[in-house]
């Protein structure tokens, strides 16, 4: 297992964010991970299946059950503790970097005193 | 949801044909794992009434297949993209470094055999398969991901290079070496372990033995159909190129490998184009053939180099 490295990719952030509320079968994913960026994110299936192999063998995001709906196989993914983690520590990186823009006192710190 | 989806299973049928067989593009292990899975997903997100795949819907199953078969579908960051393609880079150069001496070796033996007067001396005469072996030893230990050793034996190759008497002086034991040492230092820090697997070696070695300019169609007279078929040698050499461009699409690697390996003709063509401008006195057919030269050798490398390195940051994106 690999130990994913902050930052997260784009595709990789949302991809753990549409499994924050529970498991959901591919389809559901793609839709969901591009409503959740505002159309910005839109995998391919190829691309979402390639991603979801690395983020299973990182331990990120594991296979929930399986089924059969209509005729088709689905697997529901589900987010591990550990993807949990990491999302979590991805979101406070950009909420403290967002901070810096948005919140006039984290501008206030300066290393250096000005001459 | 699809008409598929809604009951329309005969509407779905030749979509879902059509995606099984763009599917072939992915090694059958895993399509036995995730087949099934992934055409249900395809036809989930299909069009209502939809018969085939879009053009750039066909286009994405194949690449991801070819990324899944050729392993470049693993987590990579641009970092491991970069390190990856310049151990290839390092294995490119010393391929074409190993053929190039060993037709070398050839050429100077069959001096040797048939006119004993054309012998340079024993340097020379021990130079050639000395070279050659300890070329070919190191293009071994790169395969082996051993940088340590790859990196002596190149050192060892440059030195006898250098001791080499000035008619010897050519790009098998002079600019391809000096690349290889360039690229191959900081892999012994890195220690990527990018071997290429059997089939790759095998198509490396042929692609080397018939693309990379050398010395051998001087072992044929010149009038020999052999001559006249090798004097279009340089057109598979585009081809390869060409070839490596469009493969960096699947594999970033293969791009910047080939840009970074070409490195050396760019630089050996606008020498001789300064040699030539400066010199003067030339014809002009001759400025204009060194021109033509410097602009083909330099494109050949830069394109590719810029290709590789934009198709990177798009791989490593997710």
């Amino acid at each position: 297992m690999t130990v994913p490295r902050l930052p997260l990719r784009e595709p990789t952030y949302f991809l753990l964010s549409s499994l924050l509320d529970g498991p959901l079968h591919g389809y559901a994913m793609i839709k969901r991970i591009e409503a959740l960026s505002g159309g910005g994110v839109r995998l391919a299936a190829g691309t979402l299946y390639s991603a979801l192999d690395r983020l299973t063998a990182e331990n990120l995001v594991e296979v929930e059950r399986e089924e059969t709906v209509n005729g088709r196989a689905r697997r529901y993914y589900r987010l591990t503790g550990a993807g949990g983690e990491v999302l979590r520590a991805e979101a406070a990186r950009m909420a403290r970097a967002a901070r810096v823009v948005t919140d006039p006192r984290m501008r206030g710190i300066r290393a250096v005193k000005p001459a | 949801m699809s008409e598929a989806g809604r009951g329309g299973a005969r509407v779905s049928e030749p979509l879902e044909r059509r995606y099984r067989w763009l599917l072939r593009a992915y090694p059958a292990p895993y399509r036995a794992a995730r087949g099934d899975e992934l055409v249900g997903t395809l036809l989930d997100l299909a069009r209502p009434g939809q018969r085939r795949p879009s053009v750039r819907q066909a286009g994405a199953i194949v690449l991801c297949g070819l990324r899944v078969r050729t392993g470049v579908a693993r987590p990579r960051t641009r970092q491991d993209i970069w390190h990856g393609a310049l151990c290839l880079a390092v294995l490119f150069l010393l391929a074409a470094s190993t053929v190039d001496m060993l037709a070398e070796s050839v050429v100077h033996a069959d001096r040797i055999v048939l006119n004993r007067g054309l012998s340079l001396g024993w340097y020379s005469d021990v130079l050639y398969p000395l070279a050659t072996i300890v070329l070919a030893t190191a293009l071994a230990a790169a395969v082996r991901a051993r940088w340590v050793a790859t990196v002596a034996l190149v050192t060892v190759a440059l030195v006898l290079g250098y001791w080499a008497p000035s008619q010897l002086r050519f790009a098998g034991l002079d600019l391809q070496p000096v690349l290889a040492l360039l690229f191959g230092l900081p892999q012994v820090r890195w220690r990527t372990a990018a071997a290429p697997r059997r089939r790759g070696l095998l198509a490396l070695a042929v692609v080397a033995v018939l693309a990379v300019p050398t010395q051998l169609p001087e072992l044929f007279g010149p009038g020999s159909w052999t001559r006249i078929l090798w004097s279009g040698q340089i057109l598979l050499l585009l081809a390869v190129i060409v070839g490596c461009l469009l493969w960096s699409v699947v594999d970033a690697r293969l791009g910047i490998a080939v840009g970074c390996a070409m490195l050396a003709y760019p630089v050996l063509s606008l020498d001789s184009l300064a040699a030539v401008a400066v010199g003067g006195g030339y014809p002009p057919e001759i400025l204009t053939a060194a021109v033509v030269n410097a602009v083909v050798s330099t494109t050949a490398a830069v394109v590719p180099l810029l290709a590789g390195t934009l198709l990177a940051r798009r791989q490593a994106r997710l």
